[in-house]
């Protein structure tokens, strides 16, 4: 027998901190209270737009004086800044906000970040319903959006979600290869950016292949090495022309 | 991973947080830097068996809380808040993001702090809870209480832009 379910104990099941046996008994309780499923899926809103609203900031070189011994680390620190600050001037579009101005490669790599360790919920609209998908990105995010096809390299597509962007919306693609590695695909519109050639980006080991084409910024984000997310990124360019 | 580099991968999440809570990126990355010099100096402080990240955190909050302290800095910070507060909207077309990122502002500033933590950063309640220095009662409270009210800001708002998922 259940008791009675309380507000605590919801914000607890949301942010996954219910014991199993609980877990599981609140559930049902959600799924026979419609009002409450609603305000969870406020909550995931919130959250969802709190991250994208808040994004990762591009890094600090640490300060060298008190690093006294570890001059390699502080200089990979400044490198991995100066990184950041080449691709910086892709996409500094609209910003209207004093705060951060996140480039779509920082999206896309916060949004890989998110979503890739999900094992129920990797994706929106799964593989399965691609047409729709591909529909309903398209009318969201306005074009033609398609997904490549990465099964040549191993790389089957899970599903997609649509993402917020900065009041423009973005889709992402999740693939997944047989050892279960998984990259995302980034597409954001971006109507004023220049074209680009592809530019490359490692942050703690997450790298990401980024480029604009055609009023589109596209990255293509994964864990995997550079050889292979290069070749990767050329076939969805190819793809994609 | 070493030490440094654990550091220096929280770099970009203290950055975010600092940022999230202050307002004013350049405040908000020499209070980034300010942790960062007390975390190198203090090293030998952590426990190898504690996580780098909410070590930093909880560091970064104090300092943080120090400097609130201070008047003239009070008065420095208190000026931004209320610049953020009072700003205009630059744009009409408002969307939901900076809605969001506005109606955060409006929250006091512990709620604001327990939800970033939370939501944002994906700290466990028990972590958050020694990041914040306070009991899980008053974080859940915090918590609960940040998001009622920013659901409340958004159903008041005249025309909300809602993302939709499409079942």
């Amino acid at each position: 027998m259940s008791k009675a379910v309380q507000e605590n104990e919801l914000h607890a099941y949301f942010d996954g901190e219910l014991s199993e046996a609980r877990w599981a008994e609140v559930e049902q309780w959600v799924r026979d209270h419609p009002e409450a499923q609603e305000m969870l899926d406020d909550w995931a809103l919130q959250a969802a737009e709190l991250r994208q609203s808040f994004p990762a900031g591009e890094g600090l070189a640490l300060p060298v004086a008190a690093s006294h011994g570890f001059g390699w680390q502080a200089l990979a620190a400044m490198i991995a800044v100066a990184a950041i600050g080449a691709g910086g001037g892709w996409a500094l579009r609209g910003a209207v906000q004093p705060m951060a101005v996140a480039s779509p490669v920082q999206m896309a790599m916060d949004a890989h970040a998110t979503f890739v360790s999900e094992v129920i919920h990797p994706v929106e609209v799964r593989v399965e319903r691609e047409d729709h998908l591909l529909k309903w990105l398209s009318n969201r995010l306005g074009g033609d959006i398609q997904a490549p096809d990465l099964a040549q390299a191993g790389f089957s597509l899970l599903g997609g979600r649509l993402l917020p962007n900065m009041g423009l919306n973005a889709g992402q693609f999740m693939y997944e290869n047989q050892s279960g590695a998984r990259i995302t695909l980034y597409v954001a519109p971006t109507p004023d950016a220049a074209e680009t050639a592809f530019q490359f980006l490692d942050l703690n080991g997450l790298q990401a292949f980024y480029w604009v084409d055609k009023d589109m910024s596209y990255a293509l984000v994964g864990q995997a090495s550079k050889d292979t997310l290069r070749g990767l990124a050329i076939s969805v360019y190819e793809q994609l022309i | 991973m070493a030490f440094l580099d654990e550091v220096e991968a929280a770099i970009p999440a203290l950055q975010r947080y600092a940022r999230a809570m202050l307002r004013d990126p350049v405040l908000a990355d020499d209070l980034v830097q300010d942790c960062l010099e007390r975390a190198l100096r203090k090293r030998h402080l952590w426990k190898p068996t504690g996580a780098v990240r909410s070590w930093l955190f909880r560091m970064m909050l104090n300092i943080h809380r120090d400097q609130l302290r201070r008047p003239e800095a009070k008065a420095r910070f208190e000026a931004v808040e209320d610049a953020q507060l009072t700003a205009p909207d630059a744009q009409k077309g408002r969307t939901a993001l900076r809605e969001t990122a506005r109606h955060m502002q409006r929250l006091p500033v512990d709620q604001r702090q327990a939800l970033l933590l939370i939501a944002v950063e994906g700290f466990s309640y028990v972590e958050a809870c020694k990041i914040l220095d306070i009991p899980k009662g008053t974080l859940m409270s915090r918590l609960a209480r940040a998001r009622a009210a920013l659901r409340g800001m958004r159903d008041e708002d005249p025309e909300p832009i809602r993302l939709r998922s499409v079942k």
